[in-house]
């Protein structure tokens, strides 16, 4: 179940390299009180007839979960951003990889929690496999940048427990140091 | 919190490496037990713990052990540290402030030499098998 925004962004990237992403941007941008996420990867992609797939909550193909007859992930962020007038884009090529884009207002009444951002990319970047991520995170003029090779290079490894002690105390030193918005910096 | 680089990063990792050898059981041949049971913490062992090891960390000495262990039955006495290690007898210390750690290191460890004013006992033979 999606409880927040963090979860959203947790599933798109983990659909990525399910789907064999080499390489995955994730852009993070909170900025007048609106957040945009990105996530653009090489995966194997999508043809028009299995993006509209992927948006029914009904509709799936049954390789990830076999006995489950529902695929909720991509649904229930449209529904959400419907629900807040935002807006939401998805974008694939079959053989060339997806793009999945999504804009909120987080003032309104109903928008879900951001969540624990900085726990979101540790699970994100711990995903076992040799592939690459980068994730940029803005939040008005702050910003900062995390490359997977770059953290995995730093630790030696990402999946043992002491590295991922370390990973989530980097990370939540990088998300505490953003200035919140509207503080004059 | 301050932003920390990703050189920071891998210090910190390295040092956290270090402390983990600490306890690492292989190729050494002094130990340092310290008693932490409630009775100890209270009296002050999770600070005579940290002084040991940065003692051992100043002294730079790669072949002791740091274990941490329940109660010995010296309550009166907390914080108690038993010290093994070759060429010298068995001791157990009571009343080891971080000052007597780093006292215990410099010179029962390094120098062989007894700190009489913390003796306290001798491990019980009888239990104690080899």
């Amino acid at each position: 179940m999606h409880y927040c925004i963090g979860d959203y962004i947790q599933d798109i990237v983990e659909n990525a390299i399910e789907a064999g992403s080499t390489y995955t941007t994730v852009e993070v941008q909170e900025k007048d009180g609106y957040l945009t996420v990105q996530v653009n990867d090489t995966g194997k992609g999508m043809s028009p007839e299995e993006i509209a797939k992927a948006l029914d909550p009904y509709g799936t193909n049954g390789s990830k979960h076999p006995n489950r007859k529902v695929g909720l992930g991509l649904p229930f962020l449209a529904q959400c951003v419907e629900a807040l007038e935002g807006e939401f884009r998805i974008h694939s090529e079959p053989g060339k990889g997806t793009s999945v884009c999504f804009r909120l207002p987080l003032t309104h009444i109903d928008a879900p929690p951001i969540g624990n951002l900085a726990e979101t990319f540790r699970q994100i970047l711990t995903y076992p496999g040799t592939h690459e991520i980068r994730i940029q995170r803005t939040r008005g003029k702050d910003s900062y940048t995390l490359l997977r090779s770059e953290l995995w290079e730093a630790l030696g490894d990402l999946e043992s427990v002491g590295s991922q002690a370390l990973l989530k105390e980097y990370l939540e030193s990088q998300e505490n140091a953003l200035v919140p918005e509207g503080v004059p910096q | 919190m301050a932003k920390m680089t990703l050189e920071e990063l891998k210090k910190l990792r390295e040092t956290k490496k270090r402390e983990l050898e600490k306890r690492e059981i292989t190729g050494k041949d002094i130990e340092i037990i310290v008693g932490m049971a409630t009775c100890g913490i209270a009296a002050g062992a999770k600070q005579t713990l940290s002084a040991f090891l940065n003692e051992l960390e100043a002294q730079n000495l790669s072949n002791v052990l740091v274990r941490q262990t329940g109660c010995m039955g010296y309550c009166y006495a907390e914080p108690t540290v038993e010290i093994r290690m070759p060429g010298m007898p068995d001791i157990i210390y009571g009343k080891v402030d971080p000052e007597t750690a780093v006292k215990i290191v410099r010179r029962h460890i390094l120098g062989k030499v007894l700190i009489n004013d913390h003796i306290l006992d001798k491990p019980a033979a009888d239990i104690m098998k080899k």
